[in-house]
Parts: C-alpha cells; structure tokens; sequence
C-alpha cells in the first residue's frame, strides 16, 4: 500500500481521483444549499445527475457480460475498468436515498393532488405507488448488485488462476445476466423516466435507456484510457491501433443503435400522432414550434450522432490514440446532455412536464459524477497494478491476429 | 520499350509457403516494383502490406453513391409532397421530416451498394474471361492449389526483362517463368 502513496505523485488517476472528490463535495455542497430554497429544483436535479451516472455502472456491467460472451482482445484492454464501475453499484443504492426521499417532487403519481386531478394517473397507481416503487428498486438493486458482485469475483479468480471452469460459468451467467438487465433497465425506465409524464408510454425506451447506458461506459473507458496507460505499462503496449481500430467500431455501432432505436420510438409517435403520446415530444422540442428544447435536440443528434457517426467512418481517426479518445470524452458529455433531453424536461412540480431548467443541474451533475469517480478508482485499484484483462478464448488469438493485419496495413 | 517487352505480360515467379511468398513480397515491394500482384490459395495474413499495395477508392466512391442516394430520396420526397402535391395527412405539416427517413436510409444504403459492388467492378477490371497468367501451365494448375506467386508486369516502370529475372532468381523461388500475352 505504501507504494501507493510515492507513486501517486506523478500518478494522473490519483490526481483526477482528489480533484473528483472535491468537485464532487462542492457540487453536492451547493446542492445542499439549493434544497433549502426550491425543493423542486433540488430533486429534479438530483433524480437527472443519478440517472446519468447510474448509467455507468450499468453499462459496464452490460460491456463486461457481452465480452464475456464474445471474447476479443478489444474487451480485455476495457473490461477491468467496466467491472470496477459495475461495482460502484451499492454506492448508486445509498445515492438512490434523495431520489426516495422526493418522490413526490419527482413523479406525478406521488403528487397527491395530481393524482386526485386525474384519473388516469388513479388507474396506474395500482403499480405506481411510493410502496411498489421502492420495493421494485430494491429488486432491481438486488439482481443489479448480486450480478456485478458474482461475476467480478469470477472474473478476479479467472485473472488470477486462468481456471477453464470458472470461463464457462461467466459465461453461463453472462448469458442469462444479460436478458435480465435488459429487462430490469426497461422496467427502471418505466420507474425513473416514462413516469414522470403519466400519459406517455413507450415501450422502446428501456431500450433506448440500455443502449445509451452501454455507449456511456464504452466512451468512459475509453476516455480514461489515458489516466491507466502510465500506471500499467503492459495496458499501454496492449492497446495498439488495431485495439483502437476495433472499439472505435464498438462505438459507431452503439451510436448507430442508439440513433436507430431513438429514432424509431420518435417516428412511432410522429406517425401516430395521437394526444397523450405527443406531448413527450412537444415537451422536448419537437414539434411546430421550436423551443430551447428543439437546439437541445439538434445539438444531440448533431454531436451524438452524425458527428462521431463520420469521424468514426474513418480508419485513419480510430486509430489514434489521442482522437479516439478525446471523441470518447466528447461523446460522454454528450451523453450527459442526452439524459438531461430526456429527464429534465418532465416532472411532477408542473402540472404537464415544461420544468424550468435549474442552476443545480450542471453542480448536481458534478457533484454525483465526482463522488461516483473517486468511489470508482477506489475500487479499480483494489483490482491491483494489472489492468488487461486475461485471455478468455482461444479464438482470442485468431481475432487478435486478425486485428493487428488491420493495424499493419494502416501503418 | 524493347520489342522482347511487348510480346510478354511479365515474370511470374513461384514459391512453395507463405512465408517464402510475404519474405519475397517485401523484397519486390522494397526493389520499387509497383505493377505487381501475388496469388494463393487463401488468404495469407500481411500480404497486401508486404506487396505495398495502396488503399483502393471504392470506400470512397461507396461514400459519394451512399450520400447521392441519401439526398435523393430525400429530395424527391420533399419536392412530391412539398413543392408538386402537398396534402394534409393526418394533420401533419407537408415536409414531415421523420416519415422520410426511413426511405432516405434506405436509399443511402442502395447506393452505397450499387457503389461499392459497381466501383469494385470498375477498378479491378472484372469480370475478365481472359487473363496472360493462364498461359503459364504452373499456374493454371497450382495457384489455387498448392503454390504460391508473385507477378511483375512488364509495364512496370523498373521492369527490365533480364534484370527482372536476375533480381527474382535471387529471391531463391521454386520456378521463374515468362509469361506469354
């Protein structure tokens, strides 16, 4: 341990690890202060940086399943990272704590004279009710947490002892694990998303919620790529240009799923065009009318989508170590800004949606972010100094070779 | 140009691995041989490297196809119901963007096809009923067997028909043959 210590001098993570931890007390020191003044503002705040930042964990934990499932030498230069994000699960628990806490300024079925208003939010509380609510986000922790924790473990005796058993059964779990977190991160959806606007349903968007959740922890691991590089020498030779080459393809598949099933749910409405499914929309910007919520939107799907979708088109950019991930970063806070498109323009403190965007949102979204990050070196250093994940597959070889062809025929 | 120049396509040389084949690919490649090409009967990993051959343009004829194709459909849609016949459908404004999506996607994907399969086609020639290496009896039978080649055309600026030969007997091939046009 007292190495450490000496080494965290020149040590970057080390360094991100304290600023994080003090933005992250500030943010949250500001938060504070604001809940004295508008408890609305607080929560709606607060519910938007979780729901980011719980999108981490997830989609590691969905990125270290896949890997399992696929093998490639592209996840074992990511995978450590993503299981240590999967196990910052149990703080996401106890930072759920504000969201319980002010349901009833979240959610308009906690709003007791919403629900006496109106009767179709009467007709869903027989399932969204403060009492079925919390109980179902105990259950999605629980599989969440239990999923994370198995598999983790698993995959740190693998590290260590390379047993063929313990392969099989990661993937057994992988397999299954997957289907579930689907399916829990759709439900949690309907819970902490769809639910704030009582009339609008979709059935896509826990699906949209997953995919966007596995792009934000494919970008964020790639974006710290260069915090690990100087603490691990054999993750700086492991990630070559063909490594790049292939998770540069990993992201443009997500963003294009991610356009593809966003758009999808956006035309279903459009070609519907029915009253209680449009205002979801209209709330956001699309619509006859352009709000600040329409040059949201354009900004997203100029620089969530076309963007990287024509830098990511070209071999020569993913390649480069340096591109790759500063996109990676570009494309995390676009992320943040996606979920905010999605989470901020709803809520319970005005009758149908229009909250005002607040000042707490860019410190709450800090303030979470920071506390998540150092809760997360913490635990990817109690991984220990090696960062490239064991190979899992003899087929690991021929992919790998594969990729280095492309790497060699660029250079 | 000698007169021994135009009656031959060029220098066939044979070897027996793959390993022979990339060692004397890059031997080729580093004596500036450009018109070149090898042959096996797989795909040998590190080939086109070792040969130097450039990157072809069909990505980016497959690109401007795909992006024609794209604004096209986009286009045509726009000006039908738009600019030449503008209808009320369901309350929805004439230029209903998300519904032309779709159809834009769709077509960016055909044209991107039709460029990549067509400018394939254009660049390499093919189909080709009639090719010179055929001449050379190892070949025919061996190539996509049990051999492996390089070919030097004789249109190749360095290519000089004694040199050439002196400089591939020294790559120590199996077999070094003209080939006949």
């Amino acid at each position: 341990m007292s190495d450490l210590t000496t080494q965290s001098r020149d040590d970057p993570l080390g360094r991100f690890q304290r600023v994080a931890l003090f933005v992250g007390a500030a943010g949250l020191a500001i938060g504070l202060i604001g809940c004295c003044f508008s408890r609305a503002q607080f929560f709606n705040a607060y519910l938007y940086a979780w729901f980011f930042v719980l999108g981490l964990p997830l989609g590691g934990l969905a990125i270290a399943m896949l890997h399992h499932l696929t093998g490639g030498a592209w996840g074992r230069a990511i995978r450590i990272p993503c299981e240590a994000a999967a196990m910052t699960l149990p703080a996401m628990l106890v930072l759920f704590l504000p969201v319980a806490l002010g349901m009833k300024w979240l959610f308009p079925w906690a709003d007791e004279d919403l629900l006496a208003r109106d009767v179709v939010l009467r007709h869903q509380s027989i399932y969204f009710n403060p009492t079925w609510f919390l109980l179902r986000a105990a259950l999605y922790f629980a599989a969440w947490c239990v999923l994370a924790a198995v598999l983790t473990s698993q995959s740190r005796e693998y590290q260590r002892h390379g047993d063929e058993r313990l392969l099989r059964s990661m993937r057994n779990i992988s397999a299954g694990g997957l289907l579930l977190l689907v399916a829990l991160i759709t439900l949690a959806t309907f819970d902490w998303v769809m639910s704030r606007e009582a009339h609008f349903t979709s059935s896509v968007i826990g699906f949209i919620t997953s995919v966007g959740e596995t792009l934000s922890a494919m970008v964020f691991a790639i974006a710290i790529l260069p915090l690990l590089t100087p603490r691990d020498p054999e993750l700086r030779e492991f990630v070559t240009p063909a490594i790049l080459n292939d998770l540069g393809n990993l992201i443009l598949t997500l963003v294009i799923l991610w356009a593809y099933v966003s758009f999808s749910q956006l035309l279903v409405v459009w070609m519907g065009n029915i009253d209680h499914e449009t205002p979801w929309y209209l709330h956001r910007g699309i619509g006859p009318h352009a709000t600040a919520w329409t040059f949201v939107a354009v900004l997203v799907l100029l620089f969530h989508f076309f963007v990287p979708f024509f830098i990511l088109l070209s071999r020569d950019a993913k390649q480069q170590f340096l591109i790759l991930t500063t996109l990676a970063l570009g494309l995390l806070i676009m992320r943040a800004l996606d979920v905010y498109w999605l989470i901020a323009p709803s809520g319970a403190d005005v009758p149908v949606g229009r909250r005002h965007v607040s000042v707490l949102d860019l410190p709450m979204l800090l303030g979470v972010g920071g506390i998540w990050f150092y809760v997360f070196v913490l635990i990817l250093r109690r991984r220990g100094p090696r960062l490239v994940a064991r190979e899992e597959t003899s087929a690991d070889e021929v992919l790998a070779k594969e990729g280095g062809g492309a790497g060699a025929n660029a250079a | 140009m000698t007169a021994a120049k135009s009656h031959i396509y060029g220098l066939l040389a044979e070897f027996d691995t793959p390993e022979a084949l990339i060692a004397a690919a890059e031997k080729v490649r580093d004596a500036g041989y450009r018109r070149t090409d090898a042959f096996s009967p797989f795909p040998v990993h590190g080939l086109a490297a070792a040969l130097g051959l450039q990157r072809t343009r069909v990505a980016l004829i497959t690109l401007l196809c795909g992006i024609c194709g794209g604004l096209g459909a986009y286009g045509m849609m726009w000006f039908s119901s738009v600019i030449a016949y503008p209808f009320n459908i369901g309350g929805r404004p004439p230029h209903s963007w998300p519904a032309f999506v779709p159809i834009t996607f769709e077509l960016t994907v055909l044209g991107a096809a039709f460029g990549a399969l067509l400018g394939m086609l254009a660049l390499n020639g093919l189909p080709q009923p009639y090719h010179p290496l055929f001449n050379v009896q190892r070949f025919a039978d061996h190539a996509s067997r049990d051999c492996f080649f390089i070919a030097i055309d004789a249109a190749d600026p360095k290519f000089e028909l004694s040199d050439t030969r002196a400089f591939l007997e020294s790559l120590q091939p199996q077999h070094v043959s003209e080939v006949p046009r």
